[in-house]
């Protein structure tokens, strides 16, 4: 299967139909190893949220594509991105997911950062000499960080398009995430469930705008009883819109029920960013066949304790690896790794609504917004001008 | 309490433990649902053992309602990751009685507070996984019989990543 990836970049147009998609595209490792350092080591992605960091000193670690990341806020209050990394000797500097302080050190040799990055302190300095500069070894920046209304991106390219840019249309969703509050601000500072599933991370980004599933998949939680009738169906009106740039959205607001699963918007952004209502959920890679899913729920500030709690309630009950939905979810993936290494039929199907794709805008059921998703995956894995 | 009071209590809040393995071993979910008193939860933290339930995630929260509605799913039939139900074994172990006042006390009565740990080996299609974790029953004398008020079990690995849970700890 390796030639997948080593044959020439015509093999990704070979792979990617407009209505379908090679099985092999979540199957073999040299498919992953690409999109690495295609898609998440060269393009956006969510990392994390101001208000994880709101203190001097708060910090939280994450993965930026594979590679660790730390997030801090400094003592004067500027947020920003390291790699997670002794530019020493490469030992992780932090091995905390949260916490604050005002220095990290290394273990190894004790080499000493200061919440701003900078090298405060390391032992027997003279040793290495006059023209040793500490400021030559501060902990490296993610090349580029930037944020859109307290959420931050990362990026480990030096160049590109902006964050504005990459984001497009799908500002709009972080938008009416945001305007829940009566301030127009979010908080994340409930913690995160980290859940492990033995499935490729495309399958995650591509159930964010499937409402086909939903009566089937999760018949079981019992959470469906909260929903009006016929509402997983075409008839019902909802809408599913492709965002350009892989991301994309589904839309019930002008409809009857539009405001009962929840308070914000249910969209993607690409390629691991998943605001469901009142939730926040990232995909986290981890190999071709593995990948984390973490989730923790929005908290609207300024708005009324009453309003939030029926959200923070529903989260409890549906997330996570031991809630009533993401279980069905995370076994539906793994049934979908295990039947694609069958190597025939070749295609994965994604033609529902397909005479709506002029538009970009289908029914809910529709698969509008996954055929978005590869279309712009095709142009990253394809793409000449971005070949080192 | 004489000593052997002591040794016939300890016995007995045994069996109760012992039990309750059995019938979650056992997917005897009804039988498992009498064990609760009508306000009873039923708590595992996530990324810590001290959290704030109500304002930090959990990987389980449940009152009586939702322990229903989660065991209802499991033996439902429909749910996806029941097919095939994981296969589980508790072994439960260092069972200590605490005094009542020994433990901040959620919501009603208790007369008992138990410290345990438990082993639970999980197996399904492709995957066999090792779960440990302390575990804090409250427990409350009605009609001569225990029933549990309080359940928390402290995941050893509750702040790592982990995989699907879905069964009763």
């Amino acid at each position: 299967m390796s030639e997948v990836g080593d044959s020439g970049l015509s093999v990704y147009e070979r792979l990617i139909g407009e209505d379908r998609v090679s099985g092999r595209l979540y199957t073999d490792p040299a498919v992953f190893e690409r999109e690495m350092e295609r898609i998440h080591h060269r393009g956006w992605m969510f990392v994390g949220h101001e208000s994880e960091v709101a203190e001097p000193g708060e910090f939280v670690t994450r993965r930026l594509g594979r590679q660790p990341v730390l997030l801090t806020r400094d003592d004067t209050g500027v947020v920003r991105l390291w790699s997670n990394r002794c530019p020493h000797r490469g030992a992780t500097v932090c091995a905390l997911d949260q916490g604050q302080t005002r220095f990290f050190r290394c273990p190894y040799h004790a080499w000493t950062f200061d919440n701003a990055g900078a090298l405060v302190a390391l032992p027997g300095e003279e040793g290495f000499g006059p023209t040793f500069d500490r400021d030559m070894h501060g902990l490296a920046p993610v090349p580029r960080m930037d944020t859109y209304r307290g959420f931050v991106f990362g990026s480990w390219s030096h160049e590109g398009q902006t964050l504005l840019e990459h984001l497009g249309d799908a500002r709009n969703l972080i938008d009416r995430a945001c305007d829940v509050s009566p301030v127009g601000e979010i908080s994340l500072r409930a913690g995160w469930l980290r859940h492990r599933i033995g499935a490729n991370w495309k399958m995650a980004a591509e159930n964010v705008c499937d409402f086909y599933h939903p009566p089937i998949t999760h018949g079981s939680s019992g959470l469906m009883g909260g929903v009006p009738p016929g509402y997983f169906s075409d008839a019902y009106g909802g809408l599913t819109r492709d965002l350009g740039g892989g991301h994309g959205e589904v839309d019930y607001r002008h409809t009857e029920g539009g405001s009962q699963t929840g308070l914000g918007p249910h969209g993607f952004i690409f390629p691991n960013l998943f605001i469901e209502a009142s939730s926040i959920f990232v995909i986290q890679p981890v190999s071709v066949g593995e990948m984390t899913h973490l989730q923790t729920p929005i908290t609207w500030v300024g708005l009324p304790e009453e309003m939030q709690r029926p959200q923070s309630r529903r989260f409890a009950m549906a997330f996570g690896a031991a809630g009533v939905i993401e279980p069905d979810d995370a076994a539906t993936w793994e049934r979908m790794q295990l039947g694609l290494q069958a190597g025939e039929p070749e295609w994965v199907m994604l033609e529902r609504g397909v005479q709506f794709d002029d538009t970009r805008e289908g029914r809910a059921l529709d698969e509008i917004v996954m055929r978005g998703f590869w279309r712009h995956y095709r142009s990253l894995m394809t793409d000449k001008a971005a070949v080192r | 309490m004489s000593g052997i009071e002591e040794l016939l209590e300890q016995q007995r809040v045994e069996q109760l433990l012992f039990l309750e393995a059995q019938l979650i071993d056992g997917r005897r979910f009804a039988e498992w649902e009498a064990l609760w008193v009508a306000d009873g939860i039923y708590w595992v933290p996530a990324n810590g053992d001290d959290t704030d339930p109500r304002r930090q995630v959990s990987l389980i929260y449940d009152n009586r309602s939702r322990m229903h509605n989660r065991v209802e799913r499991y033996a439902g039939g429909k749910a996806i990751s029941q097919q095939p139900p994981p296969r589980t074994v508790h072994l439960v172990s260092n069972v200590t009685i605490k005094p009542p006042e020994s433990d901040e006390v959620v919501g009603g009565d208790v007369s008992l507070i138990v410290h345990s740990a438990v082993h639970v080996a999980e197996s399904r299609p492709g995957v066999r996984v090792d779960w440990a974790g302390r575990v804090i029953h409250h427990l409350v004398e009605r009609q001569g019989a225990l029933q549990i008020v309080f359940k928390k079990v402290m995941l050893v690995d509750n702040d790592q990543e982990l995989t699907t849970i879905d069964f009763l700890l």
